[in-house]
Order: C-alpha cells, then sequence, then structure tokens
C-alpha cells in the first residue's frame, strides 16, 4: 500500500460524487457524515463512470443501468452488476484527501 | 403470515425469470424441492450484453452467468437442463418434458420468455444470415466478424440497433432496414426516433426506411450475398442479422386452459395465471394494466426481475412490496439510454434539451392528459431517477422542461377539483 495525498481536493456536496486521479487510477470520490469513501470510478458491470451517478443510503448508483454498490464494501447491492467494486482506504483530514492504493 | 409453502416447485425455464424465481424461493424460506427446467444446454445467463459487450469482445460466456453453478448446489436447486417442456397437465397438475420424464408440481413457475419471430422471407435459411437471442446466436455471429465488411441489419427495433451499432463501432458498414420510417419509432414515436436516427447516421449507419425484405440472395457457394428489398433494390450483404422482433414461447401450452393474451400468458401484477397453482413471469407474460385497462407485455431486465420476485412472494405468502415502475435501458455507441413507466401514442412529450444535439444527454417526459406517465434519459441516469417518482402525478410542463428546475424538488401540482 501507498499513501496518497490529493492536491486540490474539494468535497463534493452530500450525495454527490467526483473524481480524483491517483497513481494513475481513476477514482470516484463522496463525502458522506464527514467520511470519505474512495472507489474505482468505472462500475464493474459495463465501465459507466460512478462518478456521474449518486450516493443514497451508503449506496452508490450507476448511473447507466443503476447497479448499487456499498460504498464501504464495493459489494453489489443490486444488479445488473456482478462484481464488487473495488474501495480504497481514504481519509478527510481538515479538507486534505489522501487515499491507500496497492502498489 | 402463512407458514413456509412446501410442496414441489417446478420452474420450466431457466434463465432471468426462472433463475431469479428459484432463488427467490427459497431466501424466502420455501423448503419444498425446486426443479428447474431449461431447453438451453448452459446455466442461466443474462442476454442484455449479448448485443454490446459480449458481441465486441472475447467475454467468456460465464461472465454473463446470472449465479455461479455453486450457488444452486448451496440453494438445493435441482437443474434439468437441456431438456424442455412439452405439455402441461393442469388437472393432474404435471409436466412432461422431452426426454420423457413427467414431473409433478404443487407451484409451477413458466419463465419460457420468447424466441426470435422468423419472417417467412425466402432465403432466411441461408447460411450467413443470423439472429440474436442466445449465446449460441452470439457465439456464431461472433465467429463471422473478423474480417467482415459489411453487414445488414433487418429491423431497427432495439436489438437491431444495438447489434448496427455494435458492429459499426468494430468497423464494420451496416446498413439497417425497417418497414417503420424510423429507428425505435414504435417505443419512442417520430420525434425521438429522429434523435436516435442521427446517432447512427452521424457514425455512418445506413438507414433504408418504409421498405420490406422481400428475399435474401445467395452467392455462387450458397451463402447470403444480398438482401432484396420490395422496390427491387438489392443491398450487398456479407452478413445479415434479423431482428425483427419475438414471440412468446407457449406454443407447447396451446392445448391447456391457459389465458394467453396474443401469445403471451396473460397473468395479474404478482405472476398470477388463470389457473390454481400455475404463475408466469418474464418475457412471456402479458401482465394486466389498471390504468390501460389492458394486458401489457414488459420483455425486459427489470421486469423478469420483479415479475420472479413477485411470483415467490405469492407462492410463500410473502408481503408484496408496492408495485415497481417497468423499466428498460439500452446502450448504442457511448450513448446510454434509461426508461421508467409506459407512455403510448396518446402521450404529449415534453422535451428538457436540445433533440437537435444528438450528442448530449436529454431527458423526454410522456404526459397523459397532464399526468407524468413515463419518463426517458438519454445520458441522464441519475435525473432519470430523480424524475422516477413523479410517475403517475399531475406535473406542470414548464417545470419539467426547464433545465434550472432541480428535478429533486419539483412538486406535483394539485389535480384540478371536479
Ligand atoms: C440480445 C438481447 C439484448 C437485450 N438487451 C436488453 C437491455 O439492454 N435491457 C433490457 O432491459 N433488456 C434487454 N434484453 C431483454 C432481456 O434479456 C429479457 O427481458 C430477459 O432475458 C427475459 O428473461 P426471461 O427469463 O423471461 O426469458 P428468456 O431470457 O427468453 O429465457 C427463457 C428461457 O426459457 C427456455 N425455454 C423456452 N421454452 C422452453 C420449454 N418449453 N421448456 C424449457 N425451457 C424453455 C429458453 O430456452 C430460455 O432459456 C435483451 C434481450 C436480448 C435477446
Ligand atoms: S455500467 Fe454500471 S450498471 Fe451497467
Amino acid at each position: 500500500m501507498s499513501t496518497h495525498h490529493v492536491p486540490g481536493f474539494t468535497a463534493p456536496a452530500s450525495g454527490d460524487l467526483t473524481t480524483v486521479e491517483v497513481a494513475g487510477r481513476r477514482l470516484a470520490v463522496t463525502v458522506d457524515d464527514g467520511q470519505a469513501y474512495a472507489f474505482d470510478d468505472a462500475c464493474t458491470h459495463a465501465q459507466c463512470s460512478l462518478s456521474g451517478g449518486e450516493v443514497e443510503d451508503g449506496a452508490v448508483i450507476c448511473p447507466c443501468h443503476f447497479a448499487a454498490f456499498d460504498i464501504s464494501t464495493g459489494q453489489v447491492r443490486t444488479g445488473p452488476a456482478k462484481d464488487a467494486l473495488r474501495c480504497y482506504r481514504a481519509q478527510l483530514l481538515d479538507g486534505a484527501l489522501t487515499v491507500e492504493v496497492p502498489q | 403470515m402463512s407458514a413456509p409453502a412446501a410442496g414441489t416447485a417446478v420452474i420450466v425455464g431457466a434463465s432471468l425469470a426462472g433463475a431469479t424465481a428459484a432463488f427467490a424461493l427459497r431466501e424466502r424460506g420455501f423448503d419444498g424441492e425446486i426443479v428447474l427446467v431449461g431447453a438451453e444446454p448452459g446455466l442461466p445467463y443474462e442476454r442484455p450484453a449479448l448485443s454490446k459487450g459480449y458481441l465486441a469482445s472475447d467475454m467468456p460466456t460465464d461472465k454473463l452467468l446470472v449465479r455461479d453453478a455453486d450457488a444452486y448446489t448451496e440453494h438445493q436447486i435441482t437443474l434439468r437442463l437441456g431438456d424442455a417442456a412439452t405439455a402441461l397437465d393442469a388437472e393432474r397438475r404435471s409436466v412432461s418434458l422431452a426426454s420423457g420424464d413427467v414431473l409433478p408440481y404443487t407451484h409451477l413457475v413458466i419463465g419460457t420468455g420468447a424466441s426470435n419471430a422468423r419472417p417467412p422471407i425466402p432465403g432466411i435459411d441461408l447460411p450467413g444470415v443470423h439472429q440474436l437471442r442466445t449465446t449460441a446466436d452470439a457465439d456464431s455471429l461472433r465467429a463471422e466478424l473478423p474480417g467482415l465488411r459489411n453487414a445488414v441489419v433487418v429491423g431497427q427495433g432495439f436489438i437491431g440497433c444495438e447489434i448496427a451499432a455494435t458492429l459499426t463501432t468494430l468497423g464494420v458498414a451496416v446498413t439497417a432496414v425497417d418497414a417503420v420510417p424510423g429507428p425505435l419509432w414504435g417505443p419512442l414515436g417520430p420525434q425521438l426516433s429522429g434523435l436516435v436516427r442521427r446517432w447512427h447516421t452521424d457514425r455512418g449507419v445506413r438507414l433504408v426506411n418504409d421498405i420490406t425484405v422481400s428475399a435474401f440472395l445467395p452467392d455462387d457457394a450458397s451463402r447470403v450475398r444480398a438482401v432484396e428489398l420490395a422496390d427491387g433494390r438489392r443491398l450487398d450483404a456479407d452478413l445479415v442479422v434479423v431482428g425483427v422482433g419475438v414471440r412468446p414461447a407457449t406454443r407447447w401450452l396451446q392445448d391447456t386452459a391457459l389465458h394467453l393474451v396474443r401469445g403471451a400468458i396473460g397473468v395479474d401484477r404478482d405472476g398470477r395465471t388463470n389457473l390454481p397453482g400455475v404463475y408466469a413471469a418474464g418475457d412471456v407474460t402479458a401482465t394486466w394494466d389498471d390504468e390501460l385497462d389492458r394486458h401489457v407485455r414488459h420483455e425486459h431486465w427489470a421486469s423478469a426481475i420483479d415479475q420472479a420476485q413477485r411470483v415467490a412472494n405469492a407462492i410463500t405468502g410473502t408481503p408484496q412490496p408496492d408495485a415497481v415502475l417497468p423499466s428498460f435501458w439500452s446502450d448504442q455507441y457511448d450513448r446510454s439510454l434509461q426508461y421508467v413507466g409506459s407512455h403510448d401514442a396518446d402521450c404529449d412529450i415534453v422535451l428538457r434539451g436540445d433533440p437537435n444535439q444528438p450528442d448530449a444527454p436529454l431527458l423526454a417526459f410522456f404526459l397523459r392528459a397532464g399526468r407524468l406517465a413515463a419518463v426517458l434519459g438519454v445520458d441522464s441516469g441519475k435525473d432519470l431517477r430523480r424524475a422516477q417518482r413523479l410517475v403517475g402525478q399531475q406535473v406542470n410542463p414548464a417545470s419539467l422542461s426547464d433545465p434550472t428546475v432541480d428535478l429533486r424538488r419539483l412538486v406535483p401540482v394539485a389535480p384540478a377539483a371536479h
């Protein structure tokens, strides 16, 4: 694992998502109750950008076919996606975001 | 609540509806035997990718499975694959299979879906003329793609449009033919058909409309070479795909007292048929719609799942959740189209977005006498979900079309007092 600081991060409004580039990966980030959640931006179903969707009841909902993934575990809550979403440990301290990604 | 239902559940049709019903029964405490019978040889799989990602890549079939093999063992679901049901005896409560076996049932769930219509056009059986419903169809189509130069797609419905888009993306020169005036004319109407037309023609697809196909013509090796149209025009074709609609797979039920509506099994919204202990779900059904006062077919991924779950609820005595709205999606090129509700030609259309900009996001609202009947979104999944709660309500068209009005805040207008 390596910890990356994300410069110039602006937290999205509740329920919204933003994207960041970390170590060559495009991640979607959402902030819920002060806690940041980061996961792959590409949906595991047909690679739509999850940052174009929204977060509801702790799940990110894909804008293409409405698969829902738990934002803390990446587990599929409803299809059509089959594979879990890859999640990354993220931390928000005084507005600064750090994300841990495997090397 | 009633005790968990027991007895034997026989489910005929091992695809999305059938497999969903099988797992849903177990998850709701059904502890009798569950037998899932399917004509296709393999485990139940999902079809949407067949005209999209599966066709465009070397994706393996196990990526399409509804559930993996272990899940059937864990849930004690007995699979009878590669064996078709041939007859139903509703009096004796049994189903006969092609293998000769007879399966008695306490509860029968029919999820035999649909198969492609085969119009009686001369030459339709020529090598090189394809259709697309199963992985076997997709595999034989996929095998022809390397080096393919041109193709004719017959039918500009969802399947035809998606195949045209996928082949075009792969570099094949595509001509698509249909008797209707434009792509998706029936499901979307003239105005939105014009938008879909631009998606295709802007990417080089040739759309030929208002004409029928009269024959598929062979070359010297008896493989398809051209498509002949009713006015005598000929379209070169190294390959043809016919996608002109489907027929509910109910031929094996013809001699029963089951209520069929234009070939589909008539069901109530919980999947009950007119016969005791017999339920149906998915593409094989036509569901009674109170609003429209007739049976309606919803031949889509989400409807198959929803109906199968309602059938499992009905069998196990599980309370039914509120009915969900019918919905579907379609992907063409990088356009993602979503739809929720149900509309007909009598609806007015209100747009949010500019239909003359074919690659921009767009929402189309279908209104029946001022009430929102359905919403269609192009690359607007998030807004579509927000608008969904307004379906069935009286809404102000000006707010719908105004992109500055947040759909989360839009409130229905009180209907005028009578
Ligand atoms: C190429 C393609 C693309 C699609 N794309 C989309 C999409 O983008 N979005 C969307 O919402 N929907 C899409 N759909 C529709 C969706 O796949 C169907 O709504 C769904 O498959 C319906 O499931 P089902 O289980 O009711 O029927 P089916 O999937 O048709 O399965 C029925 C099964 O029953 C079997 N069977 C038939 N007769 C018998 C018998 N007598 N005995 C035993 N078994 C029998 C059949 O062999 C089949 O395996 C698409 C469909 C196709 C073909
Ligand atoms: S791409 Fe996300 S649900 Fe299909």
